[in-house]
């Protein structure tokens, strides 16, 4: 049985010890550690191989292929490489893409929560103490850099917006396939189209159960009985948002599998199982 | 269930203390607190704690159960005792410790007031008429028992021990049920922004995990707060607009939401 001396942050306040919590408080910042760090390491090589992210060229690389699928890697979507004709073919218009769900998530409120738990330790766990020296330090949150900039969160929301018209867009796109003559037809049903509902879905619950969109959409209002429809909004936006952090583990890991799909068929390492009308 | 258990109770003041074992008979339905209240009645009346209902309502007997703050009359010893037969009952940490398991949590009583009332002008008609659409949001805030247990658990109190720059969930708790209630006319940003410290908050949930009642103190009060916080002061397009169209009345005139 432990003993304790009266701490010496506060005098007379009972002692903290690290914790006195017996259960495994460690675990859920292992896991959120891990999982991000291994996906940022992919992410981070996608973005930098510039390669094997659309699969409409391979009607022309693989001879005896009847029909190539529209697919577009959500790491290089909106496809700049089409929409600005003298994108450099050497620069990796992903690099630049990425910029903007990065500060999306990393602003993201459920983030917020998952990275200053388990990066930051800010705390690990709850009830469970800092470390000490830096807990003595003069703690500031959201109030100065670089925390406040999390204040900004909907500016990214804003940005965001265009991703998902566009993760719908490709979606729609993956209905089509290009045949053997090169031209473009309608009635394509693979695996990726699949993952590209998947993830057009997930996205958009993410993104439209935001804790700043349900401010937004009516969570500034003080009068709901004045504004029927921002109420129903709202309630809609609140009853998405009980799962925010569901949906960003969902979308997160869809996102991450078109990726990896589109880079399997384009790469030629698997055939994309399909149906043609 | 085991029909004895092992309670390790903080015994201490100020200076210092130490966990004594006490041998406790169980009984089925059996909470902490009556454990604590056996030990007084058979073994040792001395130990000292607060309560009041045992009824998990007047949120008196807050303390941390195997290093988790509880209501103890809330919690059936059942989910704490481990195959060893141990619970281990400590004070809450974030207040001055006065003896074994009671703290001076008069701090949060300080900072309450601190927050001006429900300010309603003299010209809106008695009682007060509103629609249950408008006061359902608040409603859930007004569940506080005032355990403070969230107090004690967030890490800004604890463990930076900012006493000093943030008034603590509790707090963000009140403050969102009168910046949200619709007849109330004082517009709560700036103290928000400034000693009430909703900044400070970096919303890692802990208060909202363990609220005894159940209220979504971040997702529904912190988060919106610093919504309405940010509109003010992190949003140069607000801004603008309202340098155009003005304020637009944020803070509405009371009378119409009592029309029907
Ligand atoms: S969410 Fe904010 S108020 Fe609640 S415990 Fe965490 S830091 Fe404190
Ligand atoms: S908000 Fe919940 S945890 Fe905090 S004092 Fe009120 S009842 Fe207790
Ligand atoms: S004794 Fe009242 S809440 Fe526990």
């Amino acid at each position: 049985m432990s003993s304790y001396t009266a701490q010496s942050r506060e005098p007379g306040r009972a002692p903290l010890p690290m914790t006195d919590r017996q259960d495994r408080w460690w675990v859920q910042p292992v896991l959120i550690v891990a999982t991000l760090v291994l996906f940022g390491i992919y992410a981070g090589f996608r973005a930098f191989e510039n390669n094997f992210y659309e699969t409409r060229q391979l009607i022309e690389s693989q001879p005896g292929l009847q029909a190539a699928p529209l697919y577009l890697s959500p790491f290089y979507s909106p496809p700049l490489h089409h929409l600005i004709a003298s994108w450099p073919a050497a620069l990796s218009p992903a690099l630049f893409l990425v910029i903007f769900p990065l500060s999306f998530r990393g602003t993201c409120y459920y983030c917020r929560k998952a990275y200053y738990r388990a990066f930051f330790w800010d705390p690990p766990a709850c009830a469970v103490a800092e470390i000490r020296d830096r807990a003595r330090m003069k703690y500031s949150g959201e109030t100065t850099l670089p925390f406040v900039v999390n204040n900004f969160h909907r500016y990214a929301l804003y940005l965001i917006l265009v991703y998902v018209v566009f993760h719908w867009y490709h979606l729609y796109e993956a209905f089509h396939y290009v045949d053997a003559a090169g031209s473009v037809k309608l009635g394509y049903f693979g695996l990726g189209t699949l993952i590209f509902g998947l993830d057009a879905v997930l996205l958009s619950l993410y993104v439209f159960s935001c804790h700043s969109w349900r401010h937004l959409i009516g969570g500034g209002a003080n009068n709901f009985s004045r504004s029927p429809i921002r109420l129903k909004l709202w309630q809609i936006v609140t009853t998405l948002n009980k799962r925010h952090g569901l949906y960003f583990w969902l979308s997160l890991a869809t996102v991450g599998l078109a990726d990896i799909y589109v880079r399997l068929v384009a790469s030629g390492i698997i055939p994309d199982l399909a149906v043609r009308l | 269930m085991l029909e004895t258990i092992t309670v390790r109770v903080f015994r201490g003041d100020a200076n210092g203390g130490e966990e004594k074992e006490y041998r406790v008979k169980t009984f089925p339905g059996m909470v902490v607190l009556d454990a604590i209240h056996q030990i007084q009645a058979e073994q040792d009346s001395t130990v000292a704690c607060r309560w009041n209902c045992k009824a998990a309502k007047c949120g008196s007997c807050s303390a941390e159960i195997n290093g988790k703050p509880r209501l103890m009359c809330k919690s059936r010893i059942e989910d704490y005792y481990g195959e060893d037969g141990i619970i281990r009952v400590h004070p809450l940490k974030t207040f001055p410790l006065i003896k074994d398991l009671v703290t001076d949590v008069s701090w949060n009583y300080k900072t309450a007031e601190k927050i001006a009332p429900l300010s309603v002008s003299s010209g809106v008609p008695r009682p007060f008429r509103m629609q249950q659409v408008d006061v359902e949001r608040v409603q859930e805030f007004r569940k506080c028992i005032e355990c403070f247990l969230c107090q004690n658990v967030c890490h800004i109190l604890r463990d930076h021990n900012r006493k000093d720059g943030y008034f603590g969930p509790r707090f963000m708790v009140k403050l969102a049920s009168l910046d949200m209630h619709p007849l109330d006319e004082i517009d709560r940003r700036a103290q928000l922004h400034s000693e009430a410290g909703v900044g400070y908050c970096n919303i890692t949930k802990c208060c909202e995990e363990l609220c005894p009642e159940h209220i979504h103190i971040t997702d529904n009060a912190i988060i919106p707060l610093k919504e309405r916080v940010a509109d003010e002061y992190y949003d140069p397009l607000k801004k603008v607009i309202r340098l155009i169209f003005g304020r637009n009345g944020r803070k509405m005139p009371v009378s119409s939401s009592s029309k029907k």
